[in-house]
């Protein structure tokens, strides 16, 4: 089998991962943050290992401030209906997944407004499309890091640094960059961080987080959650914890996710952020080399003209004339398990110009082979040759 | 020696407070605080010896570490 849907959720996982999972759940079997007996507390030093792994990873100096979530889109429903504000603008890409786009949209009903603003082309033609969309009322500006359908990566530190410069609050969207693309959330002036635990974190399945910026400590955040419950904290008090962490984490927490998610940020961080992200641009320039060569393939590769932007290991094509589903099942039949359709990102297939049935994508790990790339474009061509 | 308890709220903090304390190699255990003496209720706490109070507060104040109380166990 070749797996090449690692933007969806990488597979497999570092042997370290599969290893703290059976370990969490053997060794650390209680609920944390609700006693203290050995198999709580046992849990609940997992959840703190990971909260300081995270925030040094991501440039936050409180771990308090690691939220703990199901996903990112959970993350990022808690950021954008926290931060922003009944009768706010608010700014999103044009390459947006609709965990952004639904719950902007959704906020119409607090008559807030919003606006897209176009991030392909060079960085100061996206910052020109930002300027030229900003209102008074503007207070946030809300975009992915790099495009889960073709792997363009926005600048996310001048976006930063002009929110900043504005005072207009930035919450990036990391789900495909976390762990393949360097983040800073200090330098870059992000006021929240939503990242997954199961991509290029190498985690699995059912954690996510949100990480506020460490200016969010003083005393508590001003905004409500959106699920209230069971914290193990402050049981008599009808309303939700003041503080982070307990504050937006209602119920009990996923510990072998995250246990998954601790080992897997150790393991990106011994293999190198950057080794990871070389092998992956590699595999991703070797396969456009190779459907480049083909004229039936047609690719959707955005340029932003800037080195210092190289997006990640994402490649959407389709066969002319060719629905992207027909040719992801012609893949499964070969055991190649790529994604078709329009990924969740109506947004960024409008801007691509895919076809009516969206696009196939194609998108490599770090266990990922320049021979499975090989293997894929063979494929390619007999899928080709069958019309 | 008698022991102490720093009432700190949450587990996280609880566990930032004793990870803290750690590294200043003073010795805490993270206990659940007897609800009846928590104004909200289920609280976390740092169970130390006493003769560390002063220093337990001082550290917990320097880190950012909200505590409602110390009180003698």
């Amino acid at each position: 089998m070749i797996y090449f849907d690692n933007a969806a959720t990488t597979y497999p996982k570092p042997r370290a991962v599969y290893d703290a999972v059976l370990r969490a759940m053997t060794e650390a079997g209680g609920n944390p943050g609700r006693s203290a007996h050995r198999l709580s507390m046992a849990a609940a030093d997992i959840i703190y290992d990971c909260r300081c792994e995270l925030a040094e990873f991501f440039g936050c100096s409180v771990p308090e401030n690691v939220v703990f979530t199901y996903n990112t889109t959970y993350a990022l429903n808690i950021a954008i209906k926290g931060l922003v504000s009944r009768g706010d603008h608010v700014l999103i890409s044009n390459f947006e997944h609709n965990s952004v786009l639904r719950p902007v949209a959704a906020l119409a009903s607090r008559n807030v407004t919003y606006s897209v603003f176009d991030a392909r082309g060079s960085t100061v033609e996206v910052l020109n499309s930002i300027k030229s969309l900003v209102r008074r009322n503007t207070s946030a500006i809300i975009c992915t890091h790099v495009s889960n359908v073709c792997g363009l990566e926005l600048p996310i530190a001048e976006i930063g640094e002009y929110c900043a410069s504005r005072h207009i609050a930035f919450i990036v969207d990391a789900a495909q960059s976390a762990g393949v693309r360097p983040i800073d959330m200090r330098a870059y002036n992000i006021d929240a961080l939503c990242i997954p635990g199961h991509k290029s974190l190498y985690g699995i399945t059912g954690c996510g987080a949100v990480i506020f910026n460490e200016k969010y400590r003083e005393s508590y955040i001003p905004f409500s959650p959106i699920i209230e419950g069971g914290s193990g904290v402050d049981s008599l008090n009808i309303g939700m914890p003041s503080l982070l962490p307990e504050r937006f984490e209602a119920g009990t927490l996923c510990v072998p996710a995250i246990a998954a998610l601790l080992a897997g940020v150790r393991e990106v961080r011994r293999v190198g952020i950057d080794k990871i992200a070389q092998h992956e641009l590699k595999l991703k320039a070797k396969l456009c080399e190779l459907l480049s060569e083909m004229p039936e393939v047609e690719l959707y590769l955005p340029s932003c003209d800037d080195e210092s932007r190289p997006g990640t290991g994402v490649v959407a094509f389709n066969i002319k004339g060719k629905p992207s589903s027909d040719i992801a099942d012609a893949f499964a039949k070969r055991g190649i398990c790529v994604r078709s359709g329009f990924h969740c990102a109506p947004l960024a297939h409008k801007a691509l110009g895919t076809g009516p049935d969206g696009a196939v994508r194609v998108s490599f790990s770090m266990y990922s082979s320049e021979n499975e790339v090989r293997a894929f474009a063979t494929a390619l061509h007999e899928i080709i040759a069958e019309g | 020696m008698p022991s102490c308890c720093a009432v700190i709220g949450s587990i996280t903090y609880a566990l930032k407070g004793q990870r803290l304390l750690a590294s200043f190699n003073i010795d805490s255990r993270v206990i659940k605080v007897r609800s009846a003496g928590t104004a909200g209720g289920c609280a976390y706490g740092l169970e130390f010896d006493c003769i560390n109070s002063d220093t337990v507060a001082a550290l917990l104040r320097r880190g950012d570490i909200p505590y409602r109380d110390i009180f003698r166990m």
